[in-house]
């Protein structure tokens, strides 16, 4: 899923401008729930602000991110520490 | 496409008017202006679109591996100047990996190569302190400190029951580990140049003796033992084999030199005042110490050889106490703390921070008998900033001396980041810098003093002040 929002001038995210832009593979349930757990993330993550350079507010005023889960693998061979 | 508009036009000015192409570059400028209004205008149009052009992510891999590409532009987006990418991952039953690569983001280059550390579990903390150093060094170019330990005196309890400890950690101050009982009081206990053994003043026979600790043992043994005497003060040498320290017989302390093998020592000084606190340079051919022979205590060098240094010290000034350094030859004093105690200044492995010993004066009011709350005393890191204060060859004249300190200063104030403009406002030597233009060849040495000695020192300066922080 793409998700779409714009930000404050503090680099809080704007919870109203949250939106799905577009969707590939899955069904509309599945999109529903990808989204909605992408915003969730987006929400929680930038709560008390994403801390972006204020100087820069136009190159991240508007942001679009793609959640993409081809790639997430998950191992149970070998136990990593992040 | 404006300059090829550009071209075109100034090609068509020559052909259809036929002008000489010196008057074709006057009617030039004009069409030059005008293209320049519309690239103007141009730009003008299409900056608002690319502002709000949205910042795209894609988050596909949770994973940042040591090895993928490095996405530079989004790290310049958040001001990032460095970036280290890296991984922690376990091998057989006791084995960490580590691998990491750092990048200049600005750059958009890797400096240096991927590096990659193998190590025992419990060895965790050390390896992240290894990956750190390797970080540091590389982006400063200098030797690193993060792998290295502190010994202190660790205070405990009241002050009129205070118990003192000799005691070894971590230097951001994980793995304490007490070396002493709490049973005599202990004083400044300083590492042997390989951190394998401690070299500590302790009164447990009732005077003050010196005592040399292995770290790995944690066994102890007197230095020098001899009878009524008092011995304190010690520091190693650099290379590790020898020890300078104060004796005391009856009256009178002198500064002696003793192997650490063993042997019989060795006396430095000879005054009948007291001699204590000695310290040796880097390369150890001098040494500096505290001396009382003017009536005041004062900082003296004993030279023994060429080769100049930085000194640290501890000075109380109008009831501060300050950690200062300076020249071996006195000049270029600069006081880097000031409150209400600081003292005990040592030097960092690679020369670039001094730790120091602090107390607070809210701290000083927990400090009565009848309150059982120990003062609290914290170690803290001081940075030298910038390379005015690294040694300086020693021998230049006291007039380009002064030049240099005025330039300092003046730099300081205006805080110009153009280096030119710094000089031309000068107004205390108007014409210095016209002059120099004017007539190259007819400037004596004094007029190039003022001029060489700024350009050669302020850039430096300058680049030291802008990244403050390491």
């Amino acid at each position: 899923v793409t998700v779409g929002f714009t930000m404050t001038p503090d680099a809080k995210p704007e919870i109203n401008s949250i939106r799905l832009i577009n969707a590939e593979g899955g069904t509309g349930a599945a999109v529903d729930r990808a989204y909605e757990t992408a915003r969730r993330a987006i929400i929680r993550c930038g709560s008390s602000g994403f801390g972006l350079p204020a100087d820069k507010y136009d190159q991240w005023r508007g942001v679009e991110v793609k959640f993409n889960g081809v790639e997430v693998k998950f191992n149970a061979t070998t136990k990593e520490i992040r | 496409v404006s300059t090829l508009l550009h071209y075109i036009a100034f090609c068509r000015t020559i052909l259809h008017n036929r002008l000489s192409p010196k008057e074709a570059v006057k009617g030039h400028h004009m069409i030059h202006r005008f293209f320049a209004l519309i690239s103007l205008a141009l730009l003008a149009l299409m900056a608002p679109a690319t502002a709000q052009e949205p910042l795209r992510i894609e988050i596909d891999n949770p994973n940042i591996e040591p090895d993928s590409p490095v996405q530079f532009s989004d790290w310049k987006a958040i001001n990032a100047q460095a970036l280290v990418t890296g991984s922690v991952s376990t091998a057989g039953d006791d084995q960490i990996v580590v691998k990491f690569r750092l990048f200049d983001v600005f750059s958009e280059s890797q400096l240096g190569e991927g590096l990659q550390f193998v190590g025992s579990r419990a060895g965790w903390r050390r390896m992240a302190h290894k990956v750190a150093d390797a970080v540091y060094s590389r982006i400063t170019g200098e030797g690193a400190y993060f792998d290295s330990r502190l010994v202190y005196v660790s205070e405990s309890g009241p002050k009129n029951a205070r118990s003192k400890r000799i005691a070894i950690m971590d230097y951001d101050g994980a793995n304490n580990q007490f070396l002493t009982t709490d049973q005599s009081i202990v004083l400044a206990p300083r590492f042997s140049p390989d951190g394998n053994r401690v070299i500590y003043t302790s009164y447990e026979t009732g005077f003050p003796k010196i005592y040399v600790l292995d770290i790995g043992t944690v066994s102890r043994q007197i230095l020098s033992d001899q009878p009524g005497t008092m011995s304190f003060a010690p520091r190693f040498a650099p290379d590790g084999q020898s020890v300078i320290y104060s004796l005391t017989t009856g009256s009178n302390t002198d500064l002696y030199k003793l192997s650490i093998n063993g042997g019989a020592p060795q006396q430095l000084t000879s005054d009948p005042t007291i001699e204590t606190a000695p310290s040796f340079a880097p390369d150890g051919s001098q040494i500096v110490f505290e001396s009382d022979r003017s009536g005041t205590p004062q900082l003296y060098v004993m030279p023994s050889g060429g080769g100049a240094a930085l000194i640290a010290f501890t000075k109380q000034n109008r009831g501060r106490f300050h950690i200062g350094v300076m020249n071996a030859d006195g000049s270029g004093e600069r006081l880097l703390t000031a409150s209400f105690l600081d003292e005990g200044p040592t030097w960092a492995p690679n020369g670039r921070v001094i730790n120091r010993a602090n107390k607070s004066h809210k701290d000083h009011h927990y400090e009565n008998p009848s309150n059982s709350r120990p003062a609290c005393r914290s170690h803290g890191p001081v940075r030298l900033f910038g390379r005015a204060f690294q040694p300086k060859p020693l021998g230049y004249s006291r007039r380009r001396r002064r030049w240099r300190r005025r330039g300092w200063r003046h730099h300081h104030r205006r805080a110009g980041p153009q280096f030119g403009r710094v000089l031309q406002s000068d107004h205390r030597r108007p014409g210095a810098f016209r002059r120099r233009h004017l007539d190259p060849d007819a400037r004596g040495p004094r007029d190039a003093g003022p001029t060489g000695r700024l350009a050669e020192h302020e850039p430096v300066l300058y680049r030291d002040h802008r990244r403050p922080c390491r």
